[in-house]
């Protein structure tokens, strides 16, 4: 049991690696080819640049020039500012040129500016998979079920304890890997909230087919549901509603109600 | 002091009255061991609400229950992610009593001598309860027997020979043909209807 968990765990780890580099690697080549938007006039052409009447609502990023600055703004928590800034240099050193002036860049975060449709849907896709390792190594070293909580009433805290530190260590091990790959991990936190939600949720079934139903929900859940602070309070009740159910469900009175019927016969 | 290690008696949950002396060895032969066991980890949890006398080290310990939980060291696979054997072997020295709960279907029967060996060398004069529905175990761990209503299980003395490649049980030992096969010897037997 303990082998076949260990298996899966490190299977699950090294694909995941794998998978962020490939996927990083394949949305940077897409996301290459999406144009900056410039608002205003603009001296210089190049192929990646396209003008824009009005500002727009979704972009990679939008371009104004303003006397010596360019001001670049970007979406709010996109993640991509190590991606584009090769190529808002080349702007800037072309325009520079052109004007013959020395022009900087400013850079604003703007937060009714929409990412590109790719990046969404890479970042939904990234949350997904990290959704799935998160549960299933989460679910195999799940310490929220009825075993650990019998042997928390028993005392065995010390065993508890180490059991909390595997988990803590397993999911632990996922987030940095994903941190390695993002620096900026704001529109993943809700899917690491849902995911360890569906961990309480699902440790409460031992069969395959309800636990399997819980991932699904979860999942689906966290594909339209991006709010941190609410996915974190989510998950709060999750894990008090897994307390409690696990503790009327050992102390049920079911069983004392046979036994008194028993008596009567 | 009495010599009462644990005496459980009328219990509201489905579990037999039990008396337990210091150093003894007593089984409840059960169906659903998992199910006994989890009424005796109610019991012993919140003896108050769930037992009228209990009785631990001689000592009325209903109102003790949260150290009192502690004498108990309790191997089941259904607790643990791993078997009794192990559960066994590695039992912290401050539990006093343990509680050996286990299926049948999850005894390998070859490590049965092994599991009495273990309990022999690592807590010779410590208290053992085994719930299960194996005869095998209870008759190899068990100095005293008694079904979930509480009646007592009587040994049978006597010589007796099981095969353990095909688990027939043999009259004598001439009976087998073949040169080399394993076999369990047992002085007394369970007598199970």
């Amino acid at each position: 049991m303990k082998m076949k968990s260990l298996s899966v765990y490190i299977i699950s780890i090294i694909s995941f690696a794998i998978f962020l580099m490939l996927s990083q690697i394949i949305f940077n080549y897409i996301f290459q080819k999406e144009p900056y938007l410039y608002y205003g006039s603009f001296p210089i052409e190049n192929k990646n640049l396209k003008f824009s009447k009005e500002i727009p609502d979704q972009a990679k990023a939008v371009l104004t020039l303003e006397g010596d600055i360019i001001k670049v703004y970007l979406p709010k928590n996109s993640n991509y500012f190590d991606i584009i800034l090769k190529d808002i240099k080349v702007f800037l050193y072309d325009t520079s040129i052109k004007l013959n002036k020395i022009i900087k860049p400013y850079f604003i975060e703007k937060s009714n500016l929409k990412a590109p449709d790719i990046y969404n849907y890479y970042i939904k896709l990234v949350g997904m998979v990290l959704f799935s390792v998160l549960f299933i190594s989460g679910r195999l070293y799940t310490v929220f079920d009825k075993k650990n909580f019998k042997l928390f009433l028993l005392h065995y805290y010390k065993d508890n304890l180490k059991r909390l530190l595997l988990f803590s260590v397993v999911i632990g091990s996922f987030v940095i890997i994903t941190l390695l790959f993002f620096k900026n991990m704001n529109l993943l936190y809700s899917y690491i909230f849902l995911a360890l939600g569906a961990i309480f949720v699902a440790s409460i079934f031992k069969n395959v087919f309800l636990n399997f139903l819980v991932y699904i929900m979860f999942m689906i859940l966290s594909i339209f549901w991006v709010d941190i602070k609410y996915t974190s309070i989510t998950l709060l009740i999750l894990i008090i509603l897994n307390m409690v159910y696990n503790y009327i469900s050992f102390f049920s009175d079911k069983t004392i109600k046979t036994k008194e019927e028993k008596k009567i016969e | 002091m009495s010599d009462v290690m644990l005496k459980i008696v009328n219990a509201r949950v489905n579990f037999p009255d039990i008396e337990i002396m210091i150093k003894e060895k007593v089984g409840i032969y059960t169906n659903d061991p998992y199910k006994i066991l989890d009424n005796f980890l109610k019991i012993i949890i919140k003896p108050k609400k769930y037992t009228k006398e209990y009785i631990l080290e001689g000592i009325e310990a209903e109102n003790l229950s949260y150290f009192s939980r502690r004498i108990f060291h309790i191997a089941s696979s259904n607790l643990w992610n791993a078997n009794i054997l192990k559960l066994i072997k590695s039992k912290p020295e401050n539990r006093k009593i343990t509680v050996l709960a286990e299926k049948k279907e999850n005894i390998d029967i070859n490590k049965i001598f092994e599991i009495k060996k273990a309990i022999k060398e690592k807590i010779p004069d410590e208290n053992v309860l085994v719930i299960t529905d194996s005869k095998e175990l209870l008759e190899a761990i068990c100095d005293k027997v008694i079904d979930e209503n509480g009646n007592q299980i009587i040994f049978e003395e006597g010589t007796f020979i099981k095969r353990l490649d095909t688990m027939e049980e043999l009259e004598k030992i001439d009976e087998i043909e073949e040169h080399y096969i394993p076999l369990i010897f047992k002085k007394k037997e369970l007598n199970l209807r």
